[in-house]
């Protein structure tokens, strides 16, 4: 269990060191992989420019 | 809003959202917006200087800056808790700041915590037409003529050209003016001059900050949806398919210097969200500053600072403050002309 969170939170951790920022998703419930499945979706919203 | 280019024009709702351009000149809708943009920043960096250094000086004894917001203290109060150069932060009090009539005018003698070269001792004024703001004003003039001194002279506006503050301020003799932009959001102003001001005043790093936001205004644009702390967010709190949706979300501040962070948050993510609208469909009343949003928006975030709904009303109950009138012609309390009428009064647990 404890490997298998591990592997989530690697999964679902968003570091970025330039901002000193991080989120992390991997105890909010998400399906595995959910964000990049998100992905056309997102690029299809209204407002996106180039 | 681009997420890639931030070059193109940006609208949102058919206005323009000056809120890329403000973190970031280059990107503006126009050459004029940045050139105006950059010209405000210098003068806010000179007008600080000025003071720091000590060529613009309180008049007697009074020696700590006030501050008069729009509807809500969010944002002057997180400011409040940075450290600055001088000490502050979480250690010390916040910098007075009110919308509510509540007088704020210190008449502490000598160098304040301030600054090193003292502060105008007054106070600077945002918008001028929200009631509480100015009551604040009307306060502050108030407590200062009990003292002998004149208001106008200590006083700095940020408003758009041509209101009626703005007609005050050259009217009376204003120490100074700075312009605020109708295509500024009000929940993102603190990158105007709005936040600007002051966060300079108290030695913060304006140009860091800046850099900071603009640098994360890159990070939202990613088109990689994993890389994308923005997305990543809302598309957490989306709603999904197959799951009953609980959108409430806590705000933990992981450091005590951070804690008024999740009452900024709140405001800023009921307005983001819209209010016009209550949650039944009617129309709230004015005045909707982060108390009142509160209780129109109740359980889409609920900071842990916050208790329970009944604790919120408490900050609402008139008279609590004050005794007799307020200058501006409100009642004990102050102006409570845009709420829906007087709340009951809050009774701690247990008291009867």
């Amino acid at each position: 269990m404890t490997l298998e969170l591990w592997q989530r939170y690697r999964d679902l951790v968003v570091d970025d060191p330039e901002l000193g920022f991080r989120l992390d998703l991997s105890r909010m419930g998400l399906p595995a992989g959910f964000p990049d499945a998100q992905e056309p979706a997102v690029a299809r919203a209204p407002g996106r420019h180039g | 809003m681009s997420w890639s280019g931030g070059r193109s024009r940006t609208r949102t709702s058919g206005e323009w959202s000056g809120t890329i351009g403000c973190r970031a000149p280059e990107l503006a809708a126009s050459q004029e917006i940045g050139d105006a943009i950059r010209a405000t920043r210098a003068r806010v960096v000179d007008f600080a200087g000025r003071v720091h250094a000590g060529s613009i000086r309180p008049p007697g004894r009074i020696g700590l800056p006030a501050c008069w917001s729009l509807a809500s203290a969010a944002r002057p109060w997180v400011r409040s808790c940075c450290p600055t150069p001088w000490g502050g932060g979480v250690t010390g009090s916040p910098p007075p700041s009110s919308t509510t009539p509540t007088p704020t005018v210190s008449t502490r003698s000598g160098r304040s915590r301030g600054g090193p070269g003292g502060n105008p001792g007054g106070g600077h004024l945002q918008v001028g037409c929200t009631p509480e703001t100015r009551n604040g004003m009307l306060e502050a003039t108030a407590a200062l003529g009990a003292r002998g001194l004149a208001f106008a002279p200590q006083a700095v506006a940020i408003t758009q050209e041509g209101s009626a503050l703005d007609r005050q301020a050259v009217e009376q003799g204003f120490l100074e003016r700075f312009p605020m932009w109708d295509w500024v959001g009000g929940r993102t102003s603190v990158l105007s001059a709005v936040g600007l001001l002051p966060a300079a005043l108290q030695g913060l790093d304006i140009a860091g900050l800046l850099e900071g936001a603009a640098a994360m205004d890159r990070a939202t644009r990613r088109v990689r949806v994993s890389a994308n702390p923005a997305a990543l967010l809302a598309l957490a709190l989306a709603p999904r398919r197959g799951r009953p949706w609980r959108p409430d979300m806590v705000v933990i501040p992981y450091k005590d210097r951070l804690a008024l962070l999740a009452r900024y948050l709140q405001q800023l993510v009921m307005e983001s969200l819209g209010k016009e609208k209550d949650l039944d469909g009617g129309r709230p009343p004015g005045a909707r500053g982060v108390r009142q949003q509160g209780l129109h928006r109740p359980a889409r975030l609920r900071p842990a600072t916050s208790g329970r709904a009944r604790q919120l009303l408490r900050h609402l109950c008139p008279g609590a403050d004050r005794a007799g009138r307020s200058p501006g012609g409100g009642g004990a309390g102050g102006d409570q002309r845009r709420l829906p009428g007087r709340l009951p009064a809050w009774h701690p647990p247990g008291s009867g």
